[in-house]
């Protein structure tokens, strides 16, 4: 009678025929599979990528039409008023002193400063 | 002879004015600037001794707060009068420009003038601190007048120099307009001229208008930005008809 190999029959593990059987795990078989952040992260990107393609070919497609976005106007910072500076040799001697007497009297504002009182004083 | 000595005082009488006008004018800011420097020492004075009282609270310290308030009450007076003087005489120089209006401010400045001189014989004789308190309080009342003056002044001063600049344009423009070598490409600028010199007078009006606005709150409500805007525009106005008189000079002498 040939020898048969024993096999025990409660502990799978220990097979000594080499083969092991499928470990049935207690946990249910169904389970919800999370998305992998890094996944996810290049999802977002290129749903942005798209987007801004999708608003950059209508924004291009509008200008060949011809509707032209608005555009931003540069708003003029107000300026004083540029004044030629006139060479003072060009003008003719006869008239040069009243010129320059007028010129500086232009800046000839009465030079005083309002004084600054506290009015808390004895109060 | 006689005449000749008649003509020669004539023709030298105003240079000499003018100059002693400025140097007046300097006289009177060289003691106004006195006047701020010993309010300001006073003013010092009377903060330490305030800050003593606060601290001890004792007879002396009270007494003492109370003669520096006396003191320092009496240089800021003496300080707004030096102050108003100056600008009263500032007014002079182009007086002539605009007389009737600048009397009116001068008379308005002397008055307040006076009262300060008047409020410096009442603040030595008080002996107590509720009296002088009650004169701090009319005295605060009474400085939004002042300076409601003073800024009305200071607005004259700045028209009156306008006026007289837009006068002195007008005269050589048309000494230049009848210059024997001026042909007549000039004659649209001169014709020109009243449209720019309208304007000018324009923003003169209004910034006078802005100073004679009475003041309704009871604070002061300071309209000299607003001043300053409408004589900055006469400014660039006056700038600009030199600009092309003198343009216009040069084109017909070359």
């Amino acid at each position: 009678m040939a020898d048969t190999p024993y096999q025990n029959i409660d502990i799978s593990q220990n097979n000594p025929l080499g083969f092991q059987e499928e470990v049935v795990s207690p946990t249910p078989a169904a389970t919800s599979k999370k998305l992998n952040p890094k996944i996810f992260f290049l999802i977002i990107m290129g749903i942005i990528i798209l987007l801004l393609l999708i608003v950059s070919l209508i924004v291009t497609s509008l200008r060949k039409k011809g509707t032209s976005l608005p555009s931003q106007e540069i708003t003029p910072t107000p300026t004083e008023d540029i004044i030629p500076t006139i060479s003072k040799s060009l003008l003719p001697e006869i008239y040069q002193g009243k010129f320059d007497t007028i010129q500086n009297n232009l800046n000839d504002n009465l030079n005083i400063d309002v004084p600054t009182l506290d009015l808390e004083i004895g109060l | 002879m006689w005449l000749f000595i008649f003509l020669f005082f004539f023709f030298n009488i105003s240079p000499v004015k003018a100059q002693n006008q400025s140097e007046l004018f300097s006289q009177y800011k060289n003691d106004y600037l006195f006047q701020r420097d010993e309010y300001q020492k006073n003013y010092l004075d009377y903060l330490n001794k305030k800050n003593v009282y606060i601290q001890y609270r004792s007879i002396t310290s009270e007494k003492d707060m109370f003669e520096s308030t006396k003191a320092v009450l009496f240089s800021r007076n003496k300080m707004l009068k030096s102050f108003l003087m100056a600008l009263r005489v500032g007014l002079d120089k182009y007086k002539s420009i605009n007389s009737l209006n600048t009397e009116k401010t001068q008379i308005q400045l002397s008055k307040w003038e006076d009262w300060l001189d008047e409020q410096n014989l009442i603040i030595p004789n008080y002996t107590n601190s509720t009296d002088l308190k009650n004169w701090a309080t009319i005295f605060k009342s009474r400085y939004l007048e002042i300076q409601q003056t003073t800024y009305q002044a200071l607005t004259q001063a700045g028209i009156n120099l306008r006026l007289s600049n837009l006068n002195e344009i007008k005269l050589l423009a048309d000494t230049i307009k009848t210059d024997p070598k001026n042909n007549n490409s000039t004659d649209d600028w001169f014709a020109d001229f009243p449209i720019k010199s309208d304007l000018i007078n324009a923003s003169l009006e209004s910034a006078l208008t802005i100073a004679q606005k009475p003041q309704k709150a009871k604070t002061f409500m300071n309209f000299f930005p607003q001043v300053n805007i409408e004589t900055q525009k006469a400014d660039s106005y006056l700038k600009s008809l030199l600009s092309d008189l003198k343009a216009i000079t040069i084109k017909i002498y070359n």
